[in-house]
């Protein structure tokens, strides 16, 4: 675990971000656990045409983005990372505003956009809603060892974790979980409908 | 599905396959309507798995926001304000004020700090048991249940009872540390649950009631190559330590230790070495808490220095 006072670096934060939970936790803390990037989205997205509540939205979904793209490996370290983050809050909200205002011909000079576009594809509604409802069929243990193997933990950090005997027996557990998942969504009502969108792709 | 197969999916949706193994993939995929909804329902696990992550970061932020907003509030009532201090974050002020508490505390805690009981005292000692006087292991700081040992009745005021007060001491010790890493874990398990029909079920029900007698009894009879088998030992090693019979807790906490390589057995370590100064060994138990703070995990290694300086005081 990172030390309190550890002096966080670019470096330091991305590898933070993808390692241990506490670790993972700790650096989102301290880049967005204060106000000061909140406040600087809400001023960036009333000043282009949205609110106060857009601009708190667009700072949640955008960490969001910046902490999936990191885990992914989507930051490709060509700018800060504070930099990235607001990358990821300008595409966010011109697509938001794309979706919200179709017929608004936005120009990307209004925007600013000095940046390579970033991704910000969010996971779709009719999606959210097929998986959530999954989701709460699956179980509480399930939940957490779906959300560890998210993260990409090792079997043996997810049995300490979760109080599992071994990393064989974490091994089992995550199979299962993932198996029970699977065929839960495959039960799905609406599910049809966005396999045939997912296979037209 | 074909384990294979499975893999071949994980490592397409990872981006891990060969320009070749890719486009073979995809040939296939493109030319089976089945294997294709299967990697769709793999993509949409995945997602199920993202939102999961997305859940929990939002809900964390909402934490730290709220955080923020409460040091806020703290600050603006605690501190008056004036044009200087509003220039600075307001964090450093509360952070100002927490180290004055803190120091206060500190010093506080140290002036009060119980001595050790001596025969020769007119009063007797307080009957609870002291922490270590340096800062005990994180995980003891997050436990609820105080580290109070039921002491001496009141009556002994006038009558106490002579005793070599280093064991009674150590003992109290042993208990204290017991009671602070133990909690709800002894009835925990691996993480599974009991069937409710099994002579295990039945004596943590007798744990849970204090009939740690009957516990003990039940757990001696599961046989060894029972799937719970050592769940049994190492409830029994608790219910003994509950039981004040310590050398029969060493017992069945070293032959958990002796025999599992992993987080049971160095569990066990630690509960051996409690078992063994409260049981009146601490020579031993000495030197098995020199190796846990040696080659245990780390957290279990601040416990045992934490312990070792508390006896090396006594």
């Amino acid at each position: 675990m990172q030390a309190i006072n550890q002096v966080w670096t670019d470096e330091r934060l991305e590898a933070a971000i993808c390692g241990a939970q506490a670790d993972r936790e700790a650096a989102l803390r301290h880049l967005f656990g204060g106000r000061k990037q909140m406040d600087r989205v809400k001023k960036y997205v009333v000043n282009h045409g949205g609110t106060e509540a857009d601009g708190q939205d667009v700072f949640q979904d955008a960490v969001v983005l910046f902490e999936r793209n990191i885990r992914q490996g989507k930051y490709n370290r060509q700018s800060a990372l504070e930099t990235y983050f607001f990358a990821i809050v300008k595409w966010h909200w011109l697509t938001l505003r794309r979706r919200i205002k179709p017929e608004v011909e936005f120009n990307p000079s209004t925007y600013d956009e000095q940046e390579q576009p970033v991704d910000v594809k969010i996971i779709s509604d009719d999606h959210r809603e097929v998986l959530n409802s999954a989701l709460t069929l699956v179980g509480d243990k399930c939940k957490k060892i779906l959300l560890l193997t998210g993260l990409s933990l090792s079997n043996e950090e997810i049995a300490r974790e979760m109080g599992i005997s071994s990393p064989e027996m974490a091994k089992k557990d995550v199979f299962r979980c993932r198996e029970r998942f699977r065929e839960l969504i495959r039960q799905r009502p609406g599910l049809e409908a966005i396999l045939q969108s997912m296979l037209r792709k | 599905m074909n384990p294979n197969l499975l893999d071949k999916i994980e490592a397409y949706l990872d981006n891990a396959l060969s320009t070749e193994e890719k486009a073979a993939f995809e040939q296939a995929v493109a030319e089976d309507q089945a294997l294709a909804e299967e990697v769709a329902i793999f993509q949409l696990e995945r997602e199920g798995r993202e939102l999961l992550i997305e859940a929990e970061l939002r809900e964390k932020l909402l934490q730290w926001n709220a955080a923020e907003e409460d040091d806020r509030d703290l600050t603006n009532r605690e501190i008056p304000e004036n044009s200087a201090q509003k220039k600075k974050p307001a964090n450093w002020r509360l952070i100002l004020l927490l180290s004055v508490f803190s120091s206060l505390a500190v010093l506080l805690a140290w002036w009060y700090w119980p001595l050790e009981p001596s025969v020769n005292q007119q009063s007797l000692p307080e009957p609870s048991v002291t922490t270590p006087r340096n800062s005990p292991p994180p995980i003891l700081q997050q436990e609820e249940k105080a580290p109070v040992v039921q002491g001496e009745p009141s009556i002994k005021k006038t009558t106490p009872k002579v005793t070599t007060p280093e064991t009674n001491s150590e003992q109290q010790l042993a208990i204290a540390y017991y009671e602070r890493s133990e909690g709800a874990d002894v009835l925990r398990g691996d993480g599974t649950a009991t069937p409710a029909s099994t002579p295990l079920q039945a004596a943590k029900d007798d744990y849970r009631s204090k009939n740690f007698a009957r516990a003990a009894a039940t757990l001696k009879k599961i046989p060894e190559g029972d799937p719970y088998y050592w769940q049994a030992q190492d409830l029994l090693g608790h219910t003994l330590f509950s039981e004040k019979n310590y050398a029969e807790a060493a017992k069945a906490f070293r032959h958990i230790s002796d025999r599992n390589n992993n987080e049971r057995g160095e569990k066990a370590r630690w509960y051996l070495a409690l078992s063994l100064i409260a049981g009146g060994q601490s020579d031993e138990a000495t030197a098995l808490l020199k190796n846990i703070s040696n080659d245990a995990e780390p957290e279990m290694q601040e416990w045992a220095k934490a312990l070792l300086e508390a006896l090396g005081r006594r």
